[in-house]
């Protein structure tokens, strides 16, 4: 009795022992698939474009998108070919979904390529400077600001794309709706005349195109 | 004994069941950040995302896809942290201190991602969304770690020289002298 016991703290001692060495890391898991990396390949530079914008509002924002469509699973596939040699109907296909939670930035702010000599108009220590409107430049969605929440089924690149292009007109929208145009003129017209003040004009004067 | 061999099981049970689940918890407020940064240079950069898995040994059979993808940087510097210690005038002379160009963002177009290919072993399952996006965001990172030897900044920092110079121009201060910080 004494000895069977002993075999059994024993055995519980190096299951305890095995457990802390792969708790702390000493050891890894070999039953741990190992992360896919991907290969090192260059980043090539495909275009080099000069610009002058002025970016003066950045809205963040997160918004949930879902995809449904309709799909045979394997099991339907199997039911349907049995179906079809005994005569019956065919099973109808499952609804399949995919839910993304999406981050995105949407940029906006002036763009001052345009301006020129004609743009400036000098009188004392007073300067005129007519800039365009101001308009939302960019609507950033990255492979990082994406969260696949949920997924049933077989989704497509080109699926999945227009849906994160979906969820990026959302993004859009709503950044509309918050006056970032609004808020955007009013930013670029204080930060044009803080740098214009900076430089030694008295009085900075903003007007939009 | 008997109750030794108890507690132990307690111990050890209570030491499995009880594993902390950390839930990841992103410290981003939605917002609206007013900003100033003057943006001079616009980079189009591409590159081709790819992976095997077949490094995990009980799984039989292997994997491969190929993505190509295109993203736009922009580049530029941010005039926020401009103050008066950073222009001096004499005259019609001035000096003016830049901060450094930085990275304003890194924009890579849903559409512009491409699935070029794509492998699947007959007893391994395709690779789901989750799997591919976490390729894209590897790819992404590696697009961002890049920026410092595609000389997007140095590009930018000679540009916003030229755009300054350029404004200051017809405001009769045609003797500039611009320099980084």
């Amino acid at each position: 009795m004494k000895s069977i016991l002993s075999k059994i703290v024993f055995a519980f001692i190096v299951v305890g022992v095995v457990y802390a060495l792969f708790k702390f890391n000493v050891i890894s898991n070999p039953f741990v698939s190992k992360p896919v990396v991907i290969d090192d390949t260059p980043v090539l530079v495909k275009e080099v474009k000069n610009i002058a914008e002025l970016f003066s509002v950045c809205f963040y924002d997160e918004v949930i998108v879902t995809a449904h469509k309709m799909e045979e699973s394997t099991t339907d596939k199997t039911t349907n070919v049995v179906g079809n040699l005994i005569g019956k109907k065919a099973k109808d296909s499952t609804q399949r979904e995919l839910v993304l939670i999406v981050k995105g930035r949407t940029y906006a702010g002036v763009d001052l390529a345009s301006l020129n000599d004609d743009s400036f108009a000098k009188k004392d220590s007073t300067i005129t400077i007519k800039i365009p409107q101001p308009k939302i430049i960019d609507v950033v969605v990255n492979p990082s600001d994406v969260t696949v929440f949920s997924e049933t089924g077989n989704w497509t690149n080109d699926e999945v794309s227009n849906l994160k292009m979906k969820a990026k007109d959302i993004i859009r929208e709503k950044a509309i709706k918050n006056a970032i145009i609004e808020k955007s003129k009013k930013k670029s017209v204080s930060t044009l005349e803080s740098l214009f003040t900076l430089i030694g004009k008295k009085k900075v004067i903003v007007d939009f195109q | 004994m008997k109750q030794f061999i108890v507690v132990l099981l307690m111990v050890t049970i209570g030491f499995s069941a009880c594993k902390e689940k950390r839930i990841p918890i992103e410290d981003q407020i939605l917002k609206i950040k007013e900003m100033s940064q003057l943006g001079t240079v616009e980079y189009t950069v591409t590159k081709v995302i790819s992976a095997s898995d077949n490094q995990t040994w009980f799984k039989v059979g292997d994997r491969k896809i190929l993505f190509s993808c295109e993203g736009t940087i922009k580049a530029g510097i941010d005039l926020s942290s401009l103050s008066a210690k950073d222009i001096q005038t004499d005259g019609d002379k001035v000096t003016l201190t830049l901060p450094h160009a930085k990275l304003i963002y890194l924009n890579i177009e849903p559409n512009s991602i491409k699935e070029v290919y794509s492998s699947v072993s007959i007893l391994r399952s395709s690779f789901d969304v989750e799997e591919k996006n976490g390729l894209l965001v590897q790819g992404q990172k590696n697009i961002e770690k890049s920026v410092d030897s595609i000389g997007i900044l140095q590009d930018a920092e000679k540009n916003a020289k030229h755009l300054i110079e350029a404004w200051l121009s017809p405001l009769n201060l045609s003797n500039i002298n611009i320099i980084y910080k």
